[in-house]
């Protein structure tokens, strides 16, 4: 179908600001037949592409069609809408304000048709890609004009719990793929006239619905430019993740690290707008997209503000280390026990060498072939059909856990490292964050099993080096740490109370407003009782 | 770009170039290492014999409940090889042992006495100058050789190497009366002023051995790994033994008792004699060199503070002068016990009770012209010791039951 590849095309290039000349042909001209016609051919046609062609009793029985594609419009809007103009058709008007088809028109939209949202377009492709929204559009005999109906709607998903980002304490709507809704969700959350949401399409095909949401006045403006400048930048066919997004508009391309969050949960995001974070939400995914953002940042939950602040940080530092456990402890375990047995306590070691005594594979090899099994199981719990689920866990648990060390080919030992690494990496809250553990873990283990303690600290030293030269929409990765600033570490290992952060995270959000609550807000039962 | 890629590039080679040629690093696996708990060295004249006590891991583990194994195995094995040197004699284990000998957990290393009396320097240069043994092993001294030590098995403690250390650490701990020595404290003796130190015995108590898992059938073993005495070393050359009386009066003068007992006698109204046993919780020992007239004097001062662990005589503690009388005898006990340390360190002629550093540091001027005859001058000088005793607390009954008993039949 050339002619929709065409206008396809120049979709990107003809969205709003372009400033290119409508081609004559694509005009919508008084012929009604002709214009539905046209726009059958623009939408290429297709049994869901309903039109409904009404007759008017008065205004001298000018013809009018209603287009929508079913499916994606709301149907009881529509069916509403049809009635009143079915109602309408029927009545016969005796005012006489001249018969013609401008007067039908202006009849129609300003008391007939029982749609909120109305606008006109003038060309077959502006109705066309209105159509393809979700809307109704309405072409009526002689006129040049059609009248789109915002009847946007259809089947979505209703609003469930997040899967990915559960909390035992929290709000338990989670986004959905749904951008409209998503952006209620917020709205119902901040009720500020500061709350902006601005719109842009990103897609050739797809024409996908990206929205860039902040708080005036609290984020930062630099920031927000930037976002949109990145953003203005992607050129691609289809964007049906936020997925598509974040590889566009990350500050460097090479590093395991995420350097957007992510999130399906609206109390996260909102608590990320109140911090002066700028949130991308893609139509389409439930998963919205966070900037700038820091390190610490992924270790943190939402939860963490719910529950009381001794708790919030005791689950921090256990996340902490757990991050540090998930990275770190195979390659911990391949190097002293191959290289530096010295600093073993003698009973560990005794115990440690009987386990190891028959082995076949040198510590490095098991230790590799016990992480990638896990991976692989892992994967698979991922992929498979829920069905055959438990089969899968009892044959890893059995074969791997069991079989493996009583055949002599892994040692216990080897199994604790690995089951507790793996056990460690999903404590972070943030899966990406997860994986970038994971796979410095593999490189990690390589350099112990190469050069021992040695190789894990030069590891270490130039993963701190490239973690220190990150950065998240300019502002730095590491940021509470380096440069240290000391009153974000309020919010970062631990978290104080929240009459103790009286400030915003300084250096993101913007500078002009940095106090969110008043001051002396500390608990005091006797002065309260006096 | 292309740069980059070909940094990035050359990396990867680099990095996988470290890992094919890891032969050349000091890598070795857990089950490629022989774990050593004890070194046994003894001097047949010509040769130094080194003895190892080698740790077999998976018989511990099917000791400990591991699965698998039939029957009972023995948890270590020993073996001997011989050289001219030390690391000559451990260079032939190679030739005899399928894995690298591993010294880093090595707990005691027992030095029979014959290669105690030849000296004992060679062997610690050998451990300060090889990273792969550890300067915090203890040493331990057996009149035999040490290669029956290190044969026998000891209750409870499958590793006998670690058994030993646990022993004299105890023994350290809980009756002061042998120290524990490590290499590198025994060397610091032997460098210090008074070119002395000492070690304590381990010797087997019995006629047969414990070398055979048959013997752990029966509830009593045939013979017992023990502490014994203290070797006593001039220069690094053994020269004597003290007994295990002198050593505790040693210790007292050395400062190095941590808890200790006291045997004290006692008596009650009617003259009737017996003991009680006070336990030393706390002691603390100044000695204080002192010159008259040219004559070299020391004085002893020591604090100690005791409890009452038992008591056989018919005493009420609440009556005054009941616990002076003990305090004082308990002082008349440990006097006696560091004089006759004292004595017997001048009758060797050693001065094993860190005097030449205390008059090194008091009379610097007059040390010149001691040092050189320092044994003669110690030999010389006379101990005057003051105990200073308190006894803290008498237990959890005031009056002793014997006292109670004599008051019923009255």
């Amino acid at each position: 179908m050339p002619t929709d590849k065409h206008a396809g095309h120049s979709g990107k290039e003809g969205s709003p600001g372009s400033g290119q000349t409508i081609q004559a042909e694509q005009v919508l001209l008084p012929d009604l037949d002709s214009n539905l016609e046209r726009l059958h051919r623009f939408l290429g046609g297709g049994e869901d592409i309903v039109c409904r062609t009404l007759e008017h009793r008065s205004f001298n029985r000018t013809r009018y069609a209603l287009l929508y594609i079913d499916g994606i419009v709301d149907g009881v809007a529509i069916s509403t809408m049809l009635l009143g103009l079915l109602e309408d058709a029927n009545a016969s008007y005796t005012e006489t304000e001249g018969a013609g088809e401008p007067n039908l028109y202006r009849h129609l939209t300003e008391r007939s048709i029982a749609i909120g949202k109305l606008s006109d377009v003038n060309t077959i492709e502006q109705a066309g890609y209105a159509m393809l929204e979700g809307c109704s559009v309405l072409l009526v005999d002689g006129c040049l004009r059609a009248i789109v109906m915002d009847t946007t709607g259809g089947e979505t998903r209703a609003v469930e719990e997040p899967s990915s980002q559960t909390v035992i304490r929290g709000p338990k709507e989670g986004f959905t793929e749904n951008l409209r809704t998503n952006t209620s969700l917020i709205r119902r959350i901040i009720k500020s006239p500061d709350l902006r949401f601005e719109y842009k399409m990103i897609g050739r095909q797809t024409r996908t619905n990206v929205a860039v949401v902040y708080l005036e006045g609290i984020a930062e403006r630099e920031v927000i430019n930037e976002v949109h400048r990145r953003l203005d930048k992607i050129d691609i066919d289809g964007v049906l993740e936020s997925g598509y997004i974040e590889e566009f508009i990350q500050d460097r391309a090479f590093t395991p690290f995420p350097l957007l969050q992510n999130t399906e949960r609206p109390d996260a995001a909102c608590g990320a707008l109140l911090e002066g974070q700028v949130v991308i939400m893609v139509s389409g995914t439930p998963f919205s997209l966070i900037a700038p953002v820091t390190f610490a940042k992924f270790f943190q939950s939402s939860e963490d503000y719910y529950q009381r602040y001794d708790i919030a940080t005791f689950l921090r530092i256990i996340r902490m280390t757990s991050f540090f456990i998930s990275m770190l402890l195979p390659s911990l375990y391949i190097a002293i026990t191959t290289f530096h047995q010295e600093m073993l306590p003698t009973s560990l070691l005794i115990s440690l060498a009987a386990q190891r005594e028959g082995i076949p594979f040198p510590a490095l090899l098991e230790a590799f072939l016990m992480e990638i099994t896990f991976e692989i199981l892992r994967e698979a719990g991922v992929r498979m059909p829920r069905i055959i689920g438990p089969a899968i866990s009892i044959v890893g648990a059995l074969v791997l856990g069991q079989a493996a060390v009583q055949a002599g080919i892994i040692s216990a030992a080897m199994v604790i490292v690995v089951s507790f690494t793996a056990i460690a990496s999903f404590v972070i809250p943030a899966v990406n964050m997860g994986i970038a553990a994971r796979l410095i873990r593999f490189v990690l283990m390589i350099l112990a099993g190469t050069f021992g303690l040695f190789g894990i600290m030069s590891g270490l030293m130039l993963l701190l080096a490239h973690l220190c030269g990150l950065r998240s929409f300019g502002k730095p990765y590491m940021m509470p740490f380096s440069p240290f600033v000391a009153s974000n570490m309020k919010d970062v290992l631990i978290r104080v109370p929240w009459w103790a952060m009286r400030k915003r995270p300084t250096n993101i959000a913007s500078d002009s407003n940095k106090f969110r609550e008043g001051a002396g807000q500390k608990p005091r039962p006797d002065q309260e009782g006096a | 770009m292309r740069i980059r890629i070909k940094s990035f590039l050359s990396v990867v080679v680099l990095l996988f170039a470290a890992l094919v040629t890891t032969g050349c690093w000091n890598r070795i696996e857990l089950n490629e290492i022989a774990i050593t708990s004890a070194t046994g060295i003894d001097w047949d004249g010509e040769n130094w014999i080194v003895s190892y006590q080698v740790v077999i891991p998976a018989a511990i583990s099917s000791v400990t409940g591991g699965s698998g194994g039939t029957g009972p195995k023995s948890p270590i094995i020993v073996y001997s090889t011989k050289g001219k040197t030390i690391r000559d004699a451990i260079m032939h284990s190679f030739s005899e042992s399928p894995r690298k000998l591993f010294f880093a957990h090595n707990r005691v290393v027992v030095i029979g006495e014959k290669a105690m009396r030849k000296g004992v320097n060679e062997l610690i240069d050998v451990y300060f100058r090889n990273s792969g043994s550890r300067e915090t092993v203890s040493v331990l001294a057996t009149p035999g050789t040490s290669r029956r030590v290190l044969e026998q098995f000891m209750q409870l403690q499958a590793i006998s190497g670690a058994g030993m250390k646990e022993i004299i650490l105890s023994e350290m701990k809980n009756t002061s009366i042998l120290p524990n020595v490590p290499v590198y404290q025994l060397a610091m003796e032997i460098t210090g002023d008074a070119k002395s130190a000492v070690v304590p015995e381990i010797f087997v108590s019995g006629s047969e051995d414990t070398s055979s898992l048959d013997s752990f059938s029966s509830t009593s073993i045939p013979s017992k790994l023990k502490l014994g005495r203290l070797a006593i070393l001039k220069n690094d050359q053994m020269i004597g033994w003290m007994s295990r009386k002198e050593s505790l009066g040693a210790a007292y003068l050395r400062d190095s008792v941590q808890q200790s007992f006291v045997v004290v006698p006692c008596e009650d109204q009617e003259g009737k004699k017996g003991f009680d046993t006070v336990q030393i919780l706390k002691s603390k020992t100044k000695i204080i060199p002192k010159l008259q007239g040219g004559q070299l004097s020391f004085k002893a001062d020591v604090d100690v503070t005791g409890t009452l662990m038992e008591s056989n005589c018919a005493q009420d503690l609440f009556k005054p002068g009941v616990i002076q009388s003990l305090e004082k005898e308990g002082e008349v006990q440990i006097i006696a016990m560091m004089q006759e340390a004292w004595k017997k360190g001048q009758e060797l002629q050693v001065d094993l009770f860190g005097a030449a550093e205390k008059t090194h540091r008091k009379y610097p001027k007059q040390w010149k012209e001691w040092s050189n005859s320092w044994d003669e001058v110690f030999a010389k000088s006379p101990l005057e010791a003051k105990v200073k005793f308190r006894m803290a607390r008498m237990g959890l009954s005031n009056k002793s039951f014997q006292y109670l008993l004599d008051k019923k039949e009255k």
